[in-house]
């Protein structure tokens, strides 16, 4: 009877752990879902916003949400290891505005 | 059934019961991570798109642009360069899509020289390459020929997304058929 109550002691101790492990996964496993789905749900957003900024190609000083991010010579290389270079000419790079300085933005050249 | 047989049982059920529940809640963070992953590759692929078609749309105005040499004589636009190439050079054939091991001299690739202090950053833009060859409409392996049009592909890789834009242009002939060094776009895939 000892030996019994003993064992069922430990079943019950063994039984707690196991459910509170669980119990502790499924909050984690819920919790990261929920913040994957949000940062998706996000970056879609962002995207989808980034893209119409780039399609309408309004510069911010016209009211628009695109704004030149520099200038670059474009010197291309072919060959074997790049042993010839071209001068193309020179372009703009622009990039869509964003309120958030991490946020997604979409760079393209004129 | 005795009252211990029944414990066990119990038992047996409470712990399918949590593996359920596990399984549910792994298949909702993998799924929610393919989302997320999903997400990412869409926004790459945004910005593969617009760095591609907007610099194919650099090149078709820069190969309207009557040719131009720098202070050491040697090109400084495309269509220079593409006309120093065909005519001047005369050390790039024609592809005619038959001849064996043809695309390693008629094909040419090129990748952006990038300097530390160049604007240029494959973080923002990706890695660009244009890959670029001529071919007369009549098969022919003239350079001089008027039916000769330049096909250019550009190609823009994000973060593993990759787009590509080919277009064809023609030579730009005036009415008495002779030919400036600019090009017209004949059309876009």
């Amino acid at each position: 009877m000892k030996n019994q109550k003993g064992t069922s002691l430990v079943s019950v101790i063994v039984s707690f752990a196991v459910m509170m492990i669980v119990l502790l996964l499924l909050q984690v496993s819920i919790t990261a879902s929920g913040r994957y789905t949000a940062e998706a749900d996000e970056l879609w957003k962002q995207a989808a916003s980034a893209e119409n900024k780039y399609v309408n190609d309004i510069p911010s000083s016209e009211g628009g949400e695109v704004e030149k991010a520099g200038n670059i010579d474009i010197v291309m290389e072919s060959g074997a290891a790049g042993a010839d270079r071209e001068v193309w000419g020179n372009i703009e790079k622009w990039q869509t505005t964003s309120d958030d300085p991490d946020g997604f933005k979409i760079y393209y050249f004129k | 059934m005795t009252e211990k047989d029944d414990k066990g049982y119990t038992m047996i059920i409470v712990l399918c019961l949590m593996f359920l529940f596990m399984a549910l809640a792994l298949s909702m963070l993998f799924s929610s991570a393919q989302t997320l992953a999903r997400a990412g590759r869409e926004s790459a692929r945004k910005q593969s798109r617009a760095s591609a078609v907007s610099f194919a749309e650099w090149i078709d105005e820069e190969l309207g642009r009557l040719p131009a040499n720098g202070a050491e004589g040697k090109p400084n636009n495309l269509s220079g360069w593409t006309k120093k190439r065909l005519l001047d050079d005369r050390n790039w054939p024609a592809y005619t899509g038959g001849l064996e091991g043809e695309e390693e001299v008629a094909i040419l690739t090129y990748r952006p020289y990038v300097s530390e202090t160049s604007e240029l950053k494959e973080e923002e833009l990706g890695q660009l390459e244009v890959k670029m060859y001529w071919e007369a409409e009549d098969g022919g392996i003239d350079p001089e020929a008027p039916d000769v049009n330049l096909v250019v592909t550009v190609k823009a890789v994000v973060r593993g997304e990759q787009f590509s834009v080919t277009t064809r242009y023609a030579k730009n002939l005036d009415n008495s058929g002779s030919w400036d060094g600019t090009w017209n776009m004949r059309g876009r895939e």
